[in-house]
């Protein structure tokens, strides 16, 4: 069965001449959730953007069989949905309905229907009775919860997840990971919150300086301390 | 952070609230025109103006002391423009003030012009933004056919201007923490250049982020939105009772203190 995520020998160089990833190849099926952890500066962040062709790489990446090429950059886009480590880099628009709702006209919904897949993802949150609020309003934890929001809300197959709870008192924490533990679609989910990682994904990908250097069961990985104590995770 | 004063009382409830905000946009620009067309030499004719602004301020369950500080806030500039008024125009003007008739200089009256129009413009504005939530007020110019990229803009800028005006606060804490206020004044510059370049760099990042959130989540130019707006009869009404309002104050007034 062809993978829903397909990186192979993936390279990204950034304009400064820093280089952050050095031939990373990962392969993921629908639905499964990968924890891509690892230590500061270890590359999750520019992984995530490449898949978004954000930053310009060699290598290649193909998200349900569709190659992520400048031709295809539209198509490949809507089927992922991107969260920032920064929650005001992704709330832009001057109230919280109508950010939740951004995605969903833009993939084609007639505004009624984008109206009530909005209300439906800013529900689910926990953010209900707050649609009219502008998003400086709104507190840390709940900015993240809308930022959550901004992707439900959007019919994808991929969830792209930049650090989701970091920053997060202990109960903003437990409610993003009860909302993503329920969601069905395929996720990659950068951190370096092992705790999160292995309560939510199966599976964990270890990045270092550029490169994979674990691939396995979360379970595993995560209890294998000396692994995780050579690159700075334990 | 301070930043709460921006779009203080837009989210309040009352009858002005309640009406479309493309309604209150045209009443306002409505009366914003008519204001300025008052020639420059006409104080008293203003007289009447006022009482729009302060019937919305009042029906909106503004205090009038915030709109009043903000009045003050704006007002140096228009203070010291008045203030200079008298001493470039000089020429005598006739002045009839019920029974009584005294000549004046140009100045004064244009210095009370520019003032009177000054204030009541933003009694004006200030009833306008403190009634409706600038996400709708957005809407009604989209609606009003303003250019897209122009709307586009100020939603962005309105949804900024408060994360710019938080870091310029954090950095400036974070300078003052460190004894900024004891350091000699070529450091005290040197450190608010700082805190001037840092603001900007973070602001082109920031804006480069927040295109790929935007990019991220299907943007390709063609700004789409919600529609919230609901055109009702009171907005109809309330259109036609300030319509009629500002052609007795821009004709029947003035025609009536000449003493016709």
């Amino acid at each position: 069965m062809e993978p829903l995520l397909s990186i192979r020998d993936l390279r990204v160089r950034y304009h400064d001449g820093t280089e952050a990833l050095h031939g990373v190849s990962l392969d993921s099926p629908a639905g499964q959730r990968v924890a891509l952890i690892g230590p500061n500066g270890a590359g999750k962040t520019s992984l995530l953007l490449a898949i978004m062709r954000a930053v310009d790489f060699t290598g290649q990446i193909a998200i349900d069989g569709l190659e992520v090429v400048r031709r295809n950059e539209e198509a490949c886009r809507g089927r992922c949905g991107m969260t920032f480590q920064n929650a005001d880099d992704q709330l832009f628009m001057p109230t919280l309905l109508e950010d939740v709702a951004f995605g969903p006209l833009n993939q084609g919904l007639a505004p009624d229907d984008a109206r009530l897949r909005a209300t439906a993802a800013v529900g689910a949150v926990g953010l209900g009775g707050l649609e009219s609020r502008p998003a400086h309003h709104l507190s840390g934890g709940q900015k993240r919860a809308a930022a959550l929001a901004t992707v439900l809300s959007m019919n994808v197959k991929l969830l792209l997840l930049d650090e989701p709870v970091s920053n997060l008192d202990f109960r903003s924490r437990h409610r993003v990971i009860d909302i993503l533990g329920d969601r069905t679609e395929a996720m990659l989910l950068a951190t370096h919150d092992l705790d999160l990682a292995g309560r939510l994904c199966g599976r964990a990908v270890v990045l270092d300086d550029g490169r994979v250097v674990a691939d396995g069961p979360s379970g595993e990985i995560l209890a294998d301390r000396s692994l995780l104590g050579a690159h700075g995770l334990a | 952070m301070h930043h709460h004063y921006i779009d203080r009382f837009a989210q309040g409830d009352s009858p002005v609230h309640h009406l479309d905000a493309r309604a209150k946009l045209l009443a306002a620009t409505a009366y914003l025109a008519v204001l300025i067309s008052f020639h420059r030499y006409q104080v008293a004719p203003l007289a009447p103006m006022a009482i729009l602004p302060l019937a919305a301020i009042w029906m909106g369950r503004i205090p009038l002391w915030f709109a009043l500080r903000r009045l003050l806030v704006l007002s140096p500039l228009i203070v010291t423009l008045c203030a200079f008024s008298p001493f470039y125009d000089r020429a005598p003007q006739a002045v009839a003030w019920g029974p009584w008739q005294f000549s004046i200089s140009g100045g004064w009256l244009a210095a009370g012009n520019v003032a009177a129009k000054f204030a009541l413009g933003i009694l004006a504005l200030t009833a306008l933004t403190c009634t409706t939530p600038f996400s709708l007020l957005l809407e009604a110019m989209r609606n009003m056919r303003l250019p897209r990229m122009l709307t586009m803009q100020l939603s962005l800028l309105y949804r900024y201007l408060f994360v710019l005006i938080d870091e310029a606060m954090r950095l400036r804490l974070g300078r003052d923490f460190r004894g900024a206020a004891l350091a000699p004044l070529p450091r005290r510059l040197a450190a608010t250049g700082g805190v001037v370049g840092a603001l900007f760099l973070r602001t082109l990042e920031r804006s480069q982020r927040v295109h790929l959130a935007m990019r991220a989540r299907g943007f390709t130019g063609d700004p789409r939105h919600l529609r919230r707006l609901r055109w009702g009869g009171a907005d109809t009404a309330m259109l036609i009772v300030v319509g009629a309002y500002l052609l007795f104050c821009r004709w029947a007034y003035p025609w009536i203190l000449k003493g016709h």
